[in-house]
């Protein structure tokens, strides 16, 4: 007997040979079935499906932190959004990838003709988050990475859009229209606020965007369009500029509050902090009861909301100012707060799956103790507490009054401040005294200038516009508004107040001859009025230097 | 308590360096076109920025790598890489990001086609050539270590990397490797697939990009196999250099529905905490499988087939008259022989079926010079010069049960020699 052994097959499918002079180990065909590491032959496993179809409408397969994700062009629950979450596979969630478009100014500019998502080009997975290159109908391929909530596309988040990707590219606003300069100011403005801390862009309709960058920092911009109709054009306007704010205070006539005598207990004050804006879901949770809902804070949560301008969100429609806050209790599920449907503007039955968020409402509130022997004593402690321990406030006392400011920054910050007595008898407060009225301005001087072009013995006329500069005054009694006035210390002078009447100005000179080129200064002084009975003034005085040169 | 509101607040102007005002316009009548394009390249004094059509806007990436913190991209000639540790940062405001332009290195215009780690460096495939490239947080340091012409790839979701020493890729003559050549850890093209070529050339003569599925890759974690989609079969190497082991099979795409075995396109194949998951369609609809199902041990009545080139014995102008076959095996197989070389398609009749096993054949009380028909051994009637077997199981019984098929023995006596 003869014998011909196999001992294994290590060398698998293998054509180079015929298969009539093939070396023993080698296969003609393995299908369904691989080799081990011991050279034998086992057959593969079983591909199992997770669950019959429920993938219409998606594309692509990723892992994520969140486990197995998969990818569709319309949001949930937004119609016309998808609604196959449902029948997903077990384990499989949906990512909506929205169209730049849609993205960016609201899913009720959506259209399945050009913003619809085509497939997905390739997905990775980077640090638990899904990285997608996404191609749409418009035949544009787009970059998204991992996923955010977006106003206007409800509480499911969606793949968050890489703004580089889609920047400057004109896509379609409808199957008809391209998108608009308007459109593309929005999204300068959108990319331009990514640049960093201190730069700020703001589109200010008509395509116009206006980019400023920190104190300090100066660009050269140079602009390239690829467009046979478009143009795109830029300005500068004014550099260093120190800024302007108008603080918020405690009362449109006084500014603050008076003790008509020395209180019987320790005096407490509690202020509200910056605000924040937060939704009101990440703070706690809520129960509806006829009219109104409760809101119960998070037993940890350490701000409250205060009683105005809560925005409602309903589906994509904002109603701000819909609630307002009127009233607060505890009972056995804890602290809340009784949010009510302010005059007829939204009713939340309507919106038990919206959600509510609330704008410059939320705070953080301290309290201090003060003591004194005198009304002036007290309110100078009081003032000295505020300043020195109540972050964002400034305030000035006088004789029995406390004028307390707010961080200008918060623009116009509506907060609270309570002052209460220790030992529960009612405050002797009463109306503030007088502020002595004060202005600063910023900057103290202006440097500008230029050059106007000599050309066949003739200047082209050419105007030079300076920087700002700003009055902030305080103090006295504001009433209706502080009153500004602006004029030259010296006249004749041929520069021109650009605002004559505003706290902010700047200030032109325009060169149309030889003679006017050269080093020109004038010192500007600007009357700041209160709008008291007698009214009070303050002065404030500005020095401006134009220095221009002749170019050929 | 008295309680004061605060009022009189205005809107807050931030200081600034300078203000620019830019402003978008249109022939009068008209508008901008779809595609059109516009940027803002800025040279200011702490950094320079690009706003508008960057580097990333416009391009069409085909595959992406997260590597070293960053993501890569590569679209076009060039690839493109984030900012360290942001990867939805990709422009000049962003201190790492950068791209690099492929045809300021190599003078052949070539196109892009997929990435790969390799040796912690990034392996950037092209259609006709592939760069070595080695990683830096300083995109200006980012270096090009090697240039492997004249290979590339055709399909980008053919590539993937083994481990981190080799990258396994389809190029247009079949699947090739990267490897180490020596100590200097330059790379050389190795011809991993080339015992398939034959077969992978023949597939790709039926794949048509764009029109055909798109070849999809991955590598098991389980049991380091490679597999890639490829029109309609998953070809797969097992590859285990201790074991001396480099060898390819095909599995075909399908999966139980009810008693039938469907066909399924995989369109995506990804690894999820260490098993393989497919998208894949059949009959228009999609689905997501988990190969080896929730037990990783699940098996189905796919058809398993093994079919052995023709083996002369040493002998191949000697007749032989066979006695019977053993065979070492689990699970249930159906086995044939065929002993003329002559027949062109040798087991399309299901009457060379020599029999149907369940367990192995061996048998210690067979003793030597059995007569076919004792025990153990098979009866194999027949005669010829060569013996070319074939075995099929659709045997669905799971692990430790599941199907093997071992080793083989032909006992045959030569008719021709004396």
């Amino acid at each position: 007997m003869r014998y011909v052994v196999l001992e294994n097959f290590k060398f698998g499918l293998d054509s180079r040979r015929l298969a009539l002079s093939s070396q023993p180990g080698t296969l003609v065909k393995l299908e369904n079935a691989h080799i081990t590491p011991g050279g034998e032959v086992e057959k593969r496993k079983a591909f199992v499906p997770l669950a019959a179809g429920g993938l219409a409408g998606t594309f692509g397969l990723e892992a994520t932190s969140d486990g197995l994700v998969v990818f569709g062009g319309l949001p949930v629950g937004t119609s016309p959004g998808f609604t196959g979450t449902a029948s997903l596979p077990p384990g499989v969630s949906y990512i909506p990838v929205i169209h730049p478009y849609p993205y960016c100014f609201g899913w009720g500019f959506y259209s399945a003709t050009v913003h619809a998502l085509q497939s997905v080009v390739f997905s990775r997975n980077y640090n638990g988050k899904a990285f997608v290159a996404a191609k749409f109908v418009d035949g544009n391929t787009f970059l998204y990475y991992g996923t955010g909530t977006v106003s206007g596309f409800g509480t499911v988040p969606i793949a968050t859009l890489i703004l580089q990707s889609s920047a400057g590219i004109v896509v379609p606003k409808s199957p008809t229209t391209p998108m608009t300069p308007s459109d593309m100011a929005t999204l300068l403005a959108k990319q331009a606020a990514t640049l960093g801390a201190g730069w700020n862009a703001q589109a200010t309709g008509g395509g116009t965007v206006i980019l400023t960058s920190p104190s300090g920092e100066y660009f050269e911009p140079v602009t390239t369009v690829n467009s046979s109709v478009g143009a795109l054009a830029s300005t500068l306007v004014g550099y260093d500029f120190v800024g302007n704010s108008v603080p918020a205070y405690l009362s449109a006539t006084n500014h603050g509050f008076g003790l008509s005598s020395v209180p019987s207990a320790t005096v407490c004050m509690a202020a509200s902090y910056y605000p924040q804006k937060t939704s009101l879901q990440s703070l706690g949770r809520w129960q509806t009861s006829g009219t109104t809902f409760n809101f119960y804070l998070n037993p940890s949560e350490t701000l409250y909301p205060v009683a105005s301008n809560i925005v409602r969100i309903s589906g994509t429609a904002f109603h701000p100012g819909a609630y307002k806050v009127i009233g607060s209790g505890f009972d056995s599920h804890g602290k809340y707060f009784t949010i009510g449907v302010s005059g007829s503007s939204g009713d939340y039955t309507a919106d038990t799956t919206g959600y509510f968020e609330l704008l410059y409402a939320f705070c953080v509130d301290e309290s201090f103790n003060v003591t004194g022997a005198t009304t002036t004593t007290v309110a100078a402690a009081m003032a000295a507490v505020i300043n020195q321990n109540i972050i964002g406030y400034t305030a000035q006392s006088s004789n029995y009054s406390v004028f307390p400011l707010a961080n200008p920054e918060w623009g116009d910050f509506r907060g609270y401040f309570e002052i209460f007595n220790s030992g529960g008898a009612s405050l002797p407060l009463t109306a503030a005294g007088t502020l002595n009225l004060t202005a600063t301005v910023k900057p103290t001087s202006l440097t500008t200038g230029g050059q106007v072009i000599w050309s066949g013995g003739v200047i082209t006329p050419k105007k030079f516009t300076s920087g700002n500069v700003t009055v902030s005054p305080s103090g006295g009694t504001m009433g209706t508004g502080y009153k500004f006035q602006w004029r030259a210390k010296v006249s004749g002078t041929p520069i021109v107040v650009n605002n004559p009447t505003g706290a902010t100005t700047s200030f032109s000179l325009t060169v149309a001859t030889a003679a006017g080129a050269g080093t020109t200064t004038a010192v500007y002084i600007c009357t700041v009025t209160d709008n008291a009975a007698v009214p009070n003034t303050v002065t404030v005085q500005v020095t401006v230097i134009f220095t221009i040169g002749i170019g050929v | 308590m008295s309680e004061y509101t605060f009022t009189g607040g205005g809107a807050y102007a931030a200081p600034y360096g300078q203000e620019q005002v830019f402003q978008f316009l249109a022939t009068a009548g008209t508008t901008w076109d779809n595609g059109d394009t516009w940027q803002i390249d800025s040279a200011a004094d702490q950094g320079d920025f690009m706003l508008g059509a960057g580097w990333v806007a416009g391009i069409n990436p085909v595959y992406g790598l997260a590597l070293a913190e960053r993501m890569y991209i590569c679209a076009g000639s060039q690839f493109n890489f984030s900012d360290n540790n942001d990867p939805s940062s990709w422009e000049e405001q962003n201190p790492g990001a950068g791209y690099v332009d492929l045809l300021s290195n190599y003078g052949i215009q070539d196109t892009t086609m997929s990435l790969a780690t390799y040796q912690g460096m990034l392996a950037v495939l092209m259609q006709q050539t592939i760069q070595i490239w080695v990683p830096n947080a300083d995109p200006t340091q980012m270096v090009l270590r090697q240039v492997l012409s004249n290979i590339g790839t055709v399909a980008s979701y053919s590539v993937q990397s083994l481990g981190d020493w080799d990258v396994v890729f389809l190029s247009q003559t079949g699947f090739r490797s990267l490897r180490v050549r020596d100590s200097s850890l330059n790379a050389l093209i190795v011809d991993l697939g080339t015992p398939i070529d034959a077969i992978v050339q023949n597939a790709l003569l039926g794949y048509i990009p764009g029109t055909t599925p798109a070849p999809v890759s991955i590598v098991d974690p389980g049991t380091g196999r490679y597999w890639c989609f490829l029109n309609d079969t998953f070809y797969v190497l097992s590859y285990y250099p201790n074991s001396k082991i480099t060898a390819w099979n095909t599995y075909l795409p399908t999966f139980a529905s009810g008693e039938n075995q469907v066909s399924f396109v995989p369109t995506q194949i990804i690894v999820y905490k260490g098993r393989v998951y497919v998208r894949g369609t059949a009959s228009g609809t999609d689905y997501v499988f988990l190969y080896g199902g929730a037990s990783n041990n699940v098996y189905d009545k796919c058809v398993a087939t093994v079919q052995t080139p023709w083996l002369p014995a040493k002998k191949p102008s000697s007749n032989k008259i066979a006695f019977g076959v053993d065979l070492a095996l689990r699970g249930t197989w159906s086995v044939s022989v065929c002993m003329d070389p002559t027949v062109v398609n040798p087991f399309s009749n299901p009457g060379t079926q020599v029999a149907k096993l369940s367990g192995s054949t061996y048998d210690a009380s067979t003793p030597d010079g059995i007569q076919p028909g004792q025990s153990g051994l098979i009866a194999l009637p027949g005669r010829g010069t060569h013996f070319a077997f074939f075995a099929q199981c659709s045997d669905d019984t799971p692990g430790p049960n599941n199907p093997v098929l071992s080793a083989l023995t032909l006992v045959f006596e030569g008719a021709d020699v004396s």
